[in-house]
């Protein structure tokens, strides 16, 4: 190669080099930092070969043969504004590289003090061992980014294999908010994913969480590219638009007359879908809801027996009542007739459950309802993500910013369970699923309870990249996540961080040069962790080709809460654009809210031909409401004088 | 230029370094083969170290050749040197032969730094150094000396019949070596002179450096002061030059092998009580053009080379940094003990 070297390594007594590091020296200009990645080619072949040996410079010292700040202080006078000297001092610079790759491998030797040169595409691709996943023949390459350092700009990729597994999987990105651009280059890196994921290894779908503000509610809508950005979808052949696949999933609010998701504009109803789960979903992850305190042994039998013998079935109480249990109301119409019945017979058990018990599993179910409002629904129809028929290349988002904690946790709970039950049958519609959650060290802590979200994400952290259940976690600070968590992260990103974060234990393998790098890394830029990278590196990233959350906001603000009639008439006119607000209006002014909610509900979740039939078909068996004129009693006696407030 | 590109002319001569000490690791092998019998000496410590004054302190007094004040304050100062000229020797005992005579391998040295944009780096061709080996041939049985002169350039450091001191034929051998070494600045000096376009700060006298001497652009800085170009009745003012002030430009006359000069002192920093000649410098320049102006505007060229200090060098108060990084580079790029 008629490169030229842009250092030489050198190597003393107190800094020698070994096969795992070295050192070298530059001029001034040249394009060496923190991060960069050369290459070291030794004069002596070793049987037969001369080594070559990969590093990425982790550290960099440069002085001056001045030998103390003294002779400074006096060749100034004293005086730091004094003219600069004639001649500069002799500077040098000198850096220390990590060894990344050693070729030949064996026999594995100091590094040789040969030229340092700038690595080349080929030599990042050799560096990090992408040679052995980019082959054309068994290619699985995901782009990450572009490493660069002076001219050279050189793609760096992820192995699929290791991402998604199942040789290993999951991905963390941890940094500051704001700067560590960890939305964004999660949502850069589903779009890689899709782009690049071999069609060999099968389909691939993602469900993110949006647990904040409207940060995930456009990924279907284009965002603002700058040139760089396209150079660089260019440079790794990823498409520069939008998720064309793309659905939103969103609880009603706690009215139930509208979807709680900033994704409210009219012009983008089309892929936003309610998410409604009825008394069977909930009771099935009622110990998301229920602490430990709620559920002991005695609890969680009853429980049990109520989700296996009551729920969904036909279920005679003592009294002789045939319950129908659908819903929460049902649910609790059952509860009212056990307990009358133990009141009535003075007995304190009922089939082996004191009072005591039933009356605290009675409160705390109820309460679910009122907790998760919005979310579960009374008529007991559930209205879920697409279970069975994911498709691939799709980004489904559940929209969760506006929930209750409790909420939160058990959409969570329960989706990931779906997902997971449904992989272990091979029966999701894709083979793939990516998982995105943000704020990590909210749902999987390093310390506090242990909840029913945590052992669940524990789980898919240990066992998920055998049923192509694949995490990508983000949170500001890595050191409050839960250590199997993110241990279980064959890949790992990084972006701007907190030098409190910085000085925990769990950095303290970075030199403190790196370190400093990542203090001060700029939007865009992520320090790698990745299992064929010997060490990490640096890449840049594009902005994601979608309209972030604030940018989709201002160009599709939502709209103000609606009245009644309003909502219904949006949500009917989805599916049939004649129907108009006079139509509803009707309805809303003879029928009660509730059946017009349930109406409205059903004719969305069935999607019939015809709606308006389906829609008055729901009111069947209903008695519409009577207006009725109030009638005013007289008092019993007139109101006491005005300028009299103590008289009765 | 890159700064460091003074730091990446010595590793492109590092090779030249290496060549240079395994030439004189394969001269001592050599030596030691053809004189079996002879004392293989280690080296010791060069022989410039062990030499003695060459000649006593003294004070020469030559004619002035500026009309005026003897003591002239210096306006300031005015940075235009566009390269520093240093040259070394290193001198060592390989061994001694049966009749008595040592053979010396010596190192000389010399190289031009250019200055471009306030940042030091080798002038092209600015580099030169030469490995001798020298011995007294009136000493040294005749086979001895065809055989030695068969296998490496042999130099006769033309020693008389009666020389027989051991200390006097090292003497001799040095006087060789700085001869050499001279030629060496000479060479470089003169390049500059027909090639350079800006002056050139030479260390040490300019007198012997041939027709170098008579370039107006090349100015000499003599640090050491042995000999005072003074008059007697001049020297407690000299002794006592404010800081940023000269003399009066005398002339240096010339001889055979030394061309004539004009010279003056010039006081670089104040000076201390218990060193009268802190910071004293005599500079040297052809006999061009109007004495004061030239002195003037050389003193300020001069002036201005006070910063960067050369600390540590213990000559700091008169060591112009260029210099000092000549000094550098002939010793660590080309393994050279810097001894003038």
């Amino acid at each position: 190669m008629t490169m030229t070297p842009l250092g030489l390594v050198v190597a003393t007594e107190r800094r020698p080099t070994t096969p795992h590091s070295f050192h070298f020296w530059t001029a001034l200009d040249a394009p060496v930092g923190i991060g960069t990645i050369v290459r070291v080619e030794g004069d002596h072949a070793i049987a037969g070969r001369r080594p070559v040996v990969y590093g990425v410079v982790s550290d960099g010292e440069a002085w001056t043969d001045v030998a103390s700040p003294l002779h400074e202080v006096m060749g100034r006078d004293g005086d730091p504004a004094a003219p600069a000297p004639p001649t500069a001092r002799t500077e040098i610079r000198l850096y220390t590289a990590q060894v990344l790759r050693q070729v030949p491998d064996e026999p594995l030797q100091p590094v040789p003090l040969g030229a340092v040169y700038l690595a080349t595409d080929d030599d990042v691709a050799a560096a990090l061992r992408m040679d052995t996943y980019l082959a054309p023949e068994d290619r699985t390459a995901i782009p990450i980014g572009v490493y660069r350092a002076g001219t050279v700009q050189s793609p760096v990729y992820l192995d699929a294999d290791f991402l998604v597994g199942p040789e290993a999987a999951h991905l963390n990105i941890t940094g500051v908010s704001g700067l560590a651009t960890k939305t964004s280059a999660v949502e850069w890196l589903m779009a890689s994913l899709f782009a690049h994921f071999p069609a060999g290894k099968g389909s691939v779908a993602a469900v993110c969480f949006n647990v904040k503000g409207s940060d995930l509610c456009f990924l279907d809508q284009m965002g603002t590219l700058t040139p760089e950005d396209e150079a660089i979808y260019e440079r790794l052949a990823v498409p520069a638009r939008p998720f064309d696949k793309f659905e939103l999933y969103a609880p009603y609010t706690a009215a139930g007359w509208s979807l709680a998701t900033y994704r409210s504009h009219d012009a983008l109803q089309h892929n936003v879908s309610p998410l409604t789960w009825g008394l069977g979903e909930v009771l099935q992850y009622a110990e998301v809801l229920l602490n430990k305190d709620d559920v002991d042994a005695k609890a969680d039998a009853l429980i049990d027996f109520i989700r296996e013998r009551v729920v969904q079935k036909s279920f005679e109480t003592d009294t002789g009542t045939v319950h129908q249990v659908l819903t929460f109301a049902d649910l609790d119409a059952w509860f009212r007739d056990v307990l009358r019945f133990m009141e009535d017979t003075g007995k304190e058990h009922w089939r082996t459950h004191h009072a005591a018990t039933i009356r605290k599993v009675r409160n705390r179910l109820s309460n679910i309802s009122t907790r998760c409002r919005g979310l579960v629904t009374d008529d007991g129809q559930p209205s879920d993500l697409p279970f069975g028929s994911f498709v691939d290349r799709t980004v489904y988002v559940v929209d969760v910013a506006m929930q209750e904690e409790d909420a939160q946790d058990l959409i969570f709970a329960r989706i990931v369970s779906q997902l997971r039950e449904h992989l272990e049958r091979r029966a999701l519609g894709v083979d793939h699923v990516v998982v995105f959650v943000d704020e990590l060290n909210k749902y999987a802590p390093s310390d506090g309870p242990d909840t029913y979200v945590r052992k669940m994400l524990l789980d898919i952290a240990e066992r998920g990249r055998y049923l192509g259940l694949v995490l990508f976690g983000a949170q500001q600070f890595r050191s409050q996540v839960h250590r199997r968590v993110v241990g279980n992260c064959g890949t790992a990103l990084f972006g701007r961080m907190d030098g409190d974060e910085l000085a925990t234990p769990g950095y303290g393998t970075l030199s403190p040069a790196v370190r400093t790098k990542l203090a001060t890394l700029d939007k865009g830029q992520l320090m790698v962790r990745h299992p064929h990278f010997a060490q990490p590196v640096f890449v840049r990233f594009p902005r994601p080709a979608v309209l972030t959350g604030r940018d989709g906001s201002e160009r599709f603000p939502p709209v103000a809460p609606p009245t009644l009639d309003e909502a219904v008439t949006r949500s009917l006119r989805l599916l049939d654009p004649a129907i108009s607000r006079a139509y509803v209006q009707e309805f809303v002014a003879r029928y009660d809210e509730n059946d017009i909610l349930r109406a409205r509900n059903a004719t969305v979740r069935m999607r019939p031909a015809n709606v308006k039939a389906f829609f008055e078909s729901q009111f069947k068996g209903h008695v519409p409401v009577v207006p009725v004129t109030p009638v005013t009693a007289a008092p019993l006696r007139a109101a006491p004088p005005l300028d009299d407030p103590y008289a009765f | 230029m890159p700064r460091m590109r003074a730091e990446a002319g010595i590793s492109e001569r590092s090779h030249e370094q290496g060549a240079g000490t395994a030439r004189v690791r394969e001269l001592w092998r050599t030596l030691a083969r053809f004189a079996p019998g002879a004392t293989v000496t280690d080296g010791g410590t060069p022989l410039e170290w062990q030499r003695e004054a060459a000649s006593p302190p003294r004070v020469a007094p030559m004619p002035v050749v500026e009309t005026g004040p003897s003591i002239r304050a210096v306006a300031g100062s005015a940075a235009a040197f566009g390269g520093f000229l240093d040259g070394v020797q290193e001198s060592r005992v390989a061994l001694w032969l049966p009749g008595g005579a040592p053979v010396v391998i010596a190192r000389v040295g010399a190289v031009i730094l250019q200055r471009t944009a306030r940042t030091l780096s080798v002038w092209p061709h600015g580099v030169r150094d030469r490995t001798l080996v020298i011995a007294p041939r009136a000493r040294v049985e005749p086979a001895m000396w065809e055989a030695l002169s068969a296998a490496m350039p042999l130099v006769d450091s033309a020693v008389e019949d009666e020389v027989c001191h051991p200390d006097s034929l090292l003497a001799k051998a040095v006087h060789v070596v700085e001869q050499a070494r001279a030629a060496e600045e000479r060479a470089l000096a003169e390049r500059w002179a027909t090639d350079g376009v800006s002056p050139l700060c030479v260390d040490g006298s300019i007198a012997t450096l041939g027709d170098a001497a008579h370039a107006p652009r090349i100015v000499g800085l003599v640090k050491s002061h042995r000999t005072l170009v003074s008059a007697p009745e001049a020297i407690p003012a000299l002794l006592t030059l404010p800081e940023g002030h000269r003399t009066a430009v005398v002339e240096l006359t010339g001889s055979h092998h030394r061309s004539r000069v004009w010279t003056w002192y010039l006081r670089l920093r104040a000076p201390r009580a218990a060193d009268p000649l802190f910071g004293l410098v005599r500079i040297e320049v052809a006999d061009h053009g109007e004495a004061t102006a030239r002195a003037d505007d050389v003193s300020r060229w001069v002036m201005a080379e006070r910063t960067p200090l050369a600390l540590p060098d213990a000559r700091w108060d008169v060591m112009p940094y260029g210099i000092a990084r000549c000094e550098s580079y002939l010793k660590r790029g080309l393994g050279l003990r810097a001894t003038a």
